[in-house]
């Protein structure tokens, strides 16, 4: 051993990293693809790490779509070296493909899906031999790297620790979703250390020596595979990094986890070696004590700041490196230069003798290099000075080098910000490193689909594309909050506007105001200021209407509009750490350390009038409908319009649904009945004074709800609305009637003045097809344009929808409803629970449409009961949940029935439920596995027997809610395709 | 006649059909004795006859959807009575019409257009067809189909339709349409066509002006004045806005307005700003009130209660059915009302009724107080055969008259021995006795 130190010292030649993957089969969909491609550069980023390691064949990434083309490649190829596969991809499920890989070519498995209970359910229930690791991904691309490193240091472990007295971390954590979590943050940091390590490097061959020999990481189970893997390599390690609780033996059952085993392994541990570092993590506080004893540190799992705080352990034996120009007669540094950018302002302007002194030595084309930018790393040395008749032109050479080769990089879909070459042309860029957030990746992804189909001019004098857009990637929400040490705030228990206030005080990076200053200067019309975080809208993350998403007027004034979007955007940040994000981030088992905000600024579609600003109409579509009425079928889709601004749409107030498929039929105008009561009756608009632009929680803070009674000057106005014509007792769609405006979109669903539901249809299908997976998009349409200008469709967002796949084995024939609690034919949901003992029900006979607040209130303080006491439960009462409107149920929001399990709207003679369609909180429904069903017993459609349960002795009663709590389970089973659902009776009750 | 005997035989002949054995129950047992007290009727079976429809058609209502599908309903037309005049009734497209719903309705029409005094049989129709989720040519697809059956069954002078539910001014237009090609013929065939082919005006309003014309009656016949009088009003919308407009021209104090959110107490009354800014409340699609209160300070909203709590001289229910209860009732009375006009179908409950008329203080029932609306169907028909179209002031002068007579034909029916007039009783009777009284006189047919 020692001899191996010295020799690594002395920089004798040892051949480490030995085993590596050449060649990598990657299984994923075309957006997963897609993702991997354009927020992280996945490829460049496994050439960098190569190039810095000097290692020669970085391996090369084959990517086919299923299951099934994987299967037809190995059987013709079957040299690689690993496979990495996501969740959906196709009919031969991840595991039976693992299997059949494991059986015909030995070769190593990972499966990477992103988290969700649903799936994770089915991976716990499943045989999973056949994956070698799994691993669980937020969409971002560094755990990739991760997984590869993770495996190739296993591969090299013994010989390169052993005999090459490499450094390695132990990491003992059973959870995939913190070592997902953990993984790449702590090969960051190994990363960065090792930078720091090659300042100190004597000689060229040492600094190889060193790269090649940054320190490994272990991962480790189990109680008996840690240990074993401590007692392996403790002479080489950094330090421990354990969970508390885990399991003793590897492949033991999650429920057999020993609570403190991590303490166990401490003590263990520390009885070797008392100086050992050790990194004690639990979601239990009271084990910080016990780690302060044993000399450990303590970061508790849900920690707001877990990352940071992480990053500060770690960073005590980490840090930076930068390119550090020098003068060569006296060594002095006379610049650094952290990125491309810095190094093309340095080389434009550090003093000739020290250009001279770096270009001659190829210092530059080495640092590049290093960073795996090989082309402009190739073209830069072949730059010899010989080629040039001064320094002046080899300096502008080389700048211009430089500044093309970034240019090459923007000019993608995803073009990356740049203060000199910012135009109004570019649709979409990016400033700043890290994730685009799921948001931004969904409206990037969909910019390229755009283009693919050719979908931006198909329709005559109709351009559809998306807003202009600049994303601020998730890098400056770090910064910002390290640099304002906003850590330590989020760490308190602070109120929203607390919250908000704090971080509305501090500084947003300079770096970024100045990108932000170029990026004003072309913008002419109001910002959407939106958020896009790292868990927001990524695959199976119900996210959506978490956040905040700001408004800001444009200004002439562009110091005015800088101050107003900058408030916009730490307002948006803010918005991670209200009460009401944490607590949704709670109940859906993500922890906020690992969320981390990126942000879109977007132009706001529509036209000015009257100091207000709004589009001509906004809508949102799923390409599954849950709710099909008539001859509709699910697949066709479902779309809802508003006039004005989306947020209406999006906060689930009223508006008009329709089918893409049938345009004509709208449920809500097919009556004046229906026409007059059912339509939307207030328009949102952007109110464009400055001034209304407050700071607040409230992001519709300057936003107008008009009534419609106002509406009727707006030119927008003639497009989506017909006319009551009150003599004659019918719509009008005359555009020259006058009188009460209805909101029936008539002109553009019946008379087809613009092509909406053909556009919509499209895109759904577009979106579905390539993310292979049902998609919610959201969109702003302006009519309002001069003549001979072309119509506008802004397409706002996409996201996918949880669609429950294996859920067809459920034999309605052999099902009894008689023997039912609770049984319905209109249902949406996701297979059997058998692990519900709790009903809470609104006594019919005390509710009212006018105390419907009341009853949330009530409700709100049970969930919240029900969470700490750690229960979930089946829901009933008269619909529609989650309507904004009192008037039309229960007005709850996702907070107040986060722990119910199935919900059941429920009608009573006075209150028919029509089923709810408010897009986000059904959007949660469906990707948290909630079960839903509608139901109206009293005109003969479903079963609910509430003189049963009120036959029951109450586990609580309030004043509107009861609840009953069952010793055995109650066998529920939903099957959203079949449309039913069944919530048994207990056994004993059985007819 | 006796009821029981006769409902016997009935429900053999009729087996199962509920609704329309309940409705013949219910209107024989309201007239028993006074019919009792004609042997005409009884030897010539008046009750026998007027309890069966001449006539009923049934048929076959084909059409081809939006998607090429061809699509199969029944059409109805239940002749029930064309003793005093044409069969008049509305045609209802829903789901849940069947040959005994129509023939309820059928049956209650045949008495709800005899009140009016105009030349107006009873009539029904209609489809399970339903418009809802329907578009626009799909509908005219249906209406071209049933028409083109139904159109060899209705004329001017034989049998004319108006709207009911799930038939409004654009199935009407479209029937219409249907009819005019087929017969070669431009005829009042329908009521409740639009205003450029032949539609009558003040419709929205006729139902209120017609409620305010009634209780004028009811007032004089009690030796009141309306001037100065407070009025307690529910709802906010057609029928309220045209009773709050009537009452208040003619100089009485409307105090509320009310909507499902609760009711507004204005103490000054209202006036013509006010009742024009009940109309901009409705056009906010928002079905809510209580903004009244923001517009117009001296007023209040009071949350979640019903105007019935206000004292009142006149308590006008406008807005649904059994709005105003047993509770409700004592509070007015409390309060020392003095009239009630029920303008909402069935607005008052039946302990509500009964607590009036123990009370002994004029009510007036629905179908007597809002027959302003089914008059203006008949007026309709007669601009129709005038080939004129009358001003709002000649439809509203000719509504004056009508509810006039309405009133005078129930006291003839309803004065009791004591001087106190049971409007609902001389309702029920009066329209029941022109018909039967009509039958005698042409024979047996």
């Amino acid at each position: 051993m020692k001899q191996a130190i010295e020799n690594y010292h002395s920089g004798e030649r040892y051949r480490f990293m030995k085993y590596r993957i050449h060649r990598i089969l990657l299984v994923c969909s075309s957006y997963d693809g897609y993702i991997l491609e354009e927020d992280g550069h996945i490829e460049s980023q496994i050439n960098r790490e190569y190039m810095e390691l000097n290692l020669s064949n970085p391996p090369a990434l084959t990517r086919v779509s299923s299951t099934r083309e994987a299967l037809e490649l190995l059987e013709k190829d079957s040299s690689f070296d690993f496979i990495l596969t996501m969740y959906h991809v196709g009919e031969v499920d991840v595991f039976t493909f693992g299997k059949l890989v494991k059986e015909r070519w030995q070769i190593p498995v990972a499966l990477m899906t992103p988290f969700s209970k649903d799936i994770y359910r089915r991976i716990d229930e499943r045989d999973r031999s056949g994956l070698d690791y799994i691993f669980c991904w937020h969409g971002n691309t560094d755990l990739i790297i991760a997984i590869i490193k993770l495996i190739e240091d296993k591969m090299n472990a013994e010989e390169d620790i052993l005999q090459g007295g490499v450094q390695a971390i132990l990491l003992v954590e059973d959870s995939i979703r913190f070592y997902s979590t953990y993984l790449p943050e702590l090969y960051k940091m190994l990363l960065q250390q090792n930078t720091e390590f090659l300042r100190d490097a004597f000689n060229e061959q040492q600094q190889i020596l060193r790269k090649r020999a940054r320190p490994k990481v272990l991962l480790a189970t189990s109680y008996d595979e840690a240990v074993m893997l401590y007692e392996n390599y403790k002479q080489n390690l950094l330090g421990v990094i354990s969970d508390v609780g885990f399991v003793i033996h590897p492949n033991d059952p999650p429920e057999s986890e020993r609570l403190d085993a991590g303490i166990e392994l401490c003590r263990h541990i520390k009885r070797d070696n008392p100086l050992m570092p050790i990194l004690l993590q639990s979601s239990q506080i009271d084990f910080r004590q016990t780690a302060n004893t044993l000399g450990a540190g303590f970061i508790a799992k849900n920690s707001k700041t877990l990352l940071l705080e992480l990053q500060d352990f770690i960073r005590k034996e980490f840090a930076f490196g930068d390119f550090i120009f020098k003068d060569p007669a006296t060594g002095r540094e006379v610049g650094r230069a952290k990125d491309l950018l810095q190094m093309q302002e340095m080389i434009a302007t550090i003093p000739d003798a020290a250009f001279e002194y770096h270009t001659s030595q190829n210092h530059l084309s080495k640092w590049l290099y290093s960073r795996g930018l090989f082309p402009l790393a190739a073209k830069i040395r072949k730059h010899n000075k010989s080629l040039f008749s001064s320094t002046d032109e080899h300096r502008r050479s080389l700048v211009n080098a430089i500044r093309d080769y970034r240019t090459l990089l923007g000019q993608g879909v995803v073009a990356r910000f740049d203060t000199e070459t910012y135009t109004d042309a570019v649709a979409f860029a990016r400033i700043g490193e890290g994730s685009l957030g799921g948001k931004a990746r969904g409206l990037a992804f969909m910019n390229s689909m755009l283009i693919k189909h050719r979908q931006y001019d198909k329709y005559p004098g109709v351009r559809i594309l998306i807003p202009r857009s600049v994303v601020i990637a998730t890098e400056f929400f770090d910064d910002f909050i390290r640099e304002n040490g906003l850590s330590d705030i989020l760490a308190q228990e602070l109120s929203d506007e607390e919250i908000l206030a704090e971080f509305v005080a501090s500084a947003i990076p300079q770096r970024l105001q100045e990108a932000l200053r170029t990026y004003l200067s072309t913008v002419r019309t109001p910002l959407a200021i939106r958020s896009s975080s790292k868990l927001e809208d990524s695959h199976f993350q119900p996210f959506a209407g978490i956040y905040s998403t700001y408004m800001v007027p444009y200004t002439p004034n562009r110091a005015q509009m800088l101050r107003l979007v900058l408030r916009a955007i730490k307002s948006v940040y803010a918005s991670v750490y209200f009460a009401e994000s944490r607590a949704y981030i709670q109940s859906s088992q993500n922890l906020i350390s690992e969320e981390k905000m990126a942000v879109i600024l977007q132009e706001v579609c529509g036209s000015e009038q009257e100091g207000l600003f709004m589009p001509t109409l906004s809508g949102v579509a799923r390409s599954i409908n849950y709710y099909p009425i008539g001859d509709e079928r699910a697949e066709d889709g479902v779309c809802n319009v508003a006039m004005g601004l989306g947020k209406l749409v999006v906060d689930g107030g009223r508006t008009l649904r329709f089918s893409p498929a049938y345009p004509q039929r709208v449920l809500q105008t097919s009556t004046p009945e229906l026409a007059l009561r059912e339509t939307q009756h207030e328009v949102l608009a952007l109110d464009l004074n400055p001034a209304a632009f407050r700071s607040s929680i409230d992001d519709a803070v300057n936003l107008r709800r008009l009534r419609m009674t106002e509406i009727a000057p707006l030119r927008h106005t003639k497009h989506v609305t017909s006319v009551w014509d009150r003599d004659n007792e019918r719509i009008s769609d005359s555009p020259f009637d006058q009188g009460r405006r209805i909101i029936t979109f008539n002109n553009i669903l019946k008379y087809n003045t613009f092509p909406l539901a053909e556009i919509v249809a499209d895109l759904l299908h577009i979106g579905a097809e390539e993310m292979r997976c049902p998609v919610e998009i959201e969109f702003a349409v302006n009519l309002d344009v001069p003549t001979g200008q072309e119509q506008i469709f802004n397409l706002l967002q996409i996201r996918p929808i949880i669609d429950n796949q294996d859920n067809r084995s459920i034999d309605w024939a052999k099902v009894q409803p008689e023997q039912a609690l609770i049984y319905g034919e209109q249902a949406l949901g996701i297979g059997r629970m058998s692990d519900l003992h709790e009903v809470v029900y609104i006594k019919s006979e005390h509710f009212s449409s006018l105390v419907t607040e009341r009853i949330a209130e009530e409700l709100l303080a049970l969930n919240l009961r029900m969470q700490q006491e750690g229960r979930s439960y089946i829901l009933v009462g008269p619909g529609r949940w989650g309507s904004s409107d009192p008037f039309l149920g229960v007005p709850v929001k996702w907070t107040h029935i986060s722990e119910a399990k199935v919900i059941v709207e429920c009608g009573i003679p006075s209150f028919v439920v029509d089923p709810s369609q408010g897009t986000h909180f059904f959007q949660n429904v469906t990707s948290l596995g909630v079960g839903y069903l509608t139901i109206n017993p009293f005109r003969g459609e479903g079963i609910f027997r509430q003189e049963w349960l009120d036959h029951h002795e109450a586990h609580y009663e309030g004043e509107f809610l009861r609840w009953v709590h069952f010793e055995e389970p109650l066998m529920v089973a939903i099957d959203g395709r079949a449309n039913r659902g069944i919530v048994m009776l207990p056994d004993a009750e059985k007819k | 006649m006796n009821v029981e005997k006769l409902m016997l035989e009935l429900e053999q002949r009729h087996p199962g059909e509920s609704e329309y054995l309940q409705a013949v129950r219910e209107v024989l047992t309201t007239v028993e004795e006074a019919y009792n007290q004609h042997p005409e009727f009884e030897t010539n079976k008046i009750a026998e006859r007027i309890v069966e429809p001449d006539r009923q058609f049934t048929f076959k209502v084909t059409w081809v959807d939006d998607l090429g599908q061809v699509q199969v309903n029944t059409g109805y037309r239940v002749q029930f009575n064309n003793a005093i005049g044409p069969y008049k009734g509305g045609l209802r497209f829903h789901p849940s019409v069947n040959p005994s719903i129509l023939k309820f309705l059928g049956f209650e029409q045949i008495f709800k257009n005899a009140l009016t005094t105009l030349p107006m049989g009873g009539a029904k129709g209609g489809s399970d067809f339903n418009p809802k989720g329907k578009s626009d040519r799909e509908v005219m697809r249906f209406c071209q189909a049933f028409m083109t059956e139904l159109w060899r069954h209705i004329g001017p002078e034989t049998d004319v339709p108006a709207g009911d539910m799930g038939v409004g001014a654009r199935e009407i237009g479209y029937l219409y349409g249907m009819y005019r090609k087929l017969a070669l013929e431009n005829t009042g065939v329908l009521t409740g066509k639009g205003m450029t082919f032949g539609g009558s005006l003040i419709r929205p309003e006729a139902t209120g002006f017609g409620a305010v014309y009634f209780l004028v009656q009811m007032l004089a016949k009690q030796g009141m004045d309306i001037r100065g009088k407070r009025i307690a009003i529910s709802g906010f919308g057609n029928v309220a806005w045209g009773a709050a407009k009537k009452a208040t021209e003619l100089g009485a104090k409307v105090v509320t307005i009310s909507g499902p959110d609760g009711y507004i107490y204005d103490e000054a009354g209202l006036d013509a700003e006010k009742i024009d800014y009940m109309l901009e409340l409705r056009a906010s699609n928002n079905d809510i009130v209580a903004p009244y209160a923001e517009q117009f300070p001296g007023s209040k909203f009071v949350a979640g209660r019903k105007p019935w709590e206000v004292a009142v001289d006149i308590a006008m229910p406008c807005a649904t059915q059994n709005e105003l209860g047993g509770e409700d009732a004592k509070q007015l009375l409390a309060n020392g009302v003095q009239i009630v006009a029920e303008v909402s179908n069935m607005g008052c409950r039946p302990e509500a009724i009964e607590a009036f008329l123990a009370a002994k203080i004029p009510y007036g029932p629905g179908k007597a107080v809002n027959a302003g609306g089914v008059a203006t169907s008949g007026l309709e028909m007669t601009q129709n055969a005038q080939k004129l179209n009358w001003t709002a002031e000649e439809v509203d002068a000719k509504l004056h008259q009508i509810m006039t007579s309405i009133h005078t034909a129930c006291l003839e029916y309803g004065t009791e021995a004591d001087g106190y007039i049971n409007y609902m009783k001389g309702a029920n009777i009066a329209g029941f006795m022109k018909v039967a009284k009509s039958m005698v006189e042409q024979g047996i047919l």
